[in-house]
């Protein structure tokens, strides 16, 4: 367990470093939105950012005009899909229920996105 | 054949160092920044986990199986689902820290269905964050977006459960998933 979740740590570290947020953002807000909301919520899957850092940024892309779509689908997977967490997961839970939960919240998340896009 | 299955229970750990190392002769300066991006985690993981270890154990203790089979079990209803609700939300820390106490509540008699709201609510819903959320976002996209998340997760939670019906979990919940918890 403590290997693990110290793999997971130090492999967020080295991602927060080869995908640094902002340049995230930068590359989102050039995109189409539907491409930005299918990049977005992947970025989000691989990403473990903490929220007091993807709030802000988030904020500024919305406020730069970027449609909400996108922000919304990458605050959702961000915090609910986990691709470093899946080994772990796995490993209490079995493959089934690992693969079924962030499959499912990955779906969600775009959906939740969609459904933002049309209320806001 | 010892070395190798260390290997292989260690291949995530292995496959980051290694990626630590290539860095180190390529690029110097992204092995130090990855180190101190990585700092904030460590620190979080040495003040979650021991406090997650400690109330998982105790909470092992202290409530009896049928309790928890009351309160969250297959038959625990909407009270089940507010309970769980509530766990996620007023727990604290990163969401790997929820599954040992949900791999001890599930080996106790919750459903899969709760074991998910906890874990997927452990992860979106709280309230330091909302209250974060809601001063760059504003008001209204937090609301909103809570809303939908709750309803996700309780459409998904379902979904899942059915998914897993006739799979049940690993007896053992993994050994190493809830290392340093007293069976």
């Amino acid at each position: 367990m403590i290997s693990s979740i110290l793999s997971i740590v130090l492999a967020i570290g080295l991602i927060l470093t080869l995908l640094p947020p902002q340049a995230i953002a930068d590359f989102v807000s050039r995109q189409s939105v539907w491409l930005a909301t299918i990049g977005a919520a992947l970025l989000g899957t691989v990403t473990l950012v903490p929220a007091f850092i993807a709030f802000p940024i988030t904020g500024t892309l919305v406020d730069a005009g970027v449609s909400a779509v996108p922000a919304v689908a990458f605050l959702t997977t961000l915090t609910m899909v986990g691709v470093v967490t899946l080994p772990l997961e796995k490993r209490a839970f079995g493959a089934r229920f690992t693969a079924a939960r962030n499959a499912l919240s990955f779906l969600f998340a775009i959906l939740i996105a969609l459904v933002m896009g049309v209320l806001m | 054949m010892r070395t190798r299955d260390l290997i292989r229970k260690n291949l995530f750990l292995l496959l980051v160092l290694l990626a630590y190392a290539v860095l180190f002769f390529v690029r110097r300066d992204l092995v130090n920044e990855s180190v101190r991006n990585s700092t904030y985690y460590i620190r979080e993981m040495v003040l979650v986990m021991p406090a997650v270890f400690v109330l998982t154990a105790l909470l092992d203790l202290w409530i009896p199986k049928d309790r928890i089979l009351q309160f969250l079990g297959k038959d625990a209803g909407v009270r089940g689902i507010l309970l769980s609700f509530l766990i996620g939300s007023l727990s604290a820390g990163p969401i790997y820290a929820a599954f040992p106490l949900c791999v001890m509540l599930h080996k106790k008699g919750a459903s899969i269905r709760n074991i998910v709201i906890i874990l997927s609510s452990w992860a979106v819903i709280k309230l330091p964050m909302l209250l974060n959320e809601a001063k760059y976002l504003g008001f209204k996209f937090m609301g909103l977006r809570w809303l939908l998340t709750v309803l996700a997760i309780l459409i998904f939670s379902s979904i899942t459960s059915l998914v897993i019906r006739n799979h049940p979990l690993p007896e053992n919940g993994d050994s190493n998933g809830a290392d340093g918890l007293p069976d």
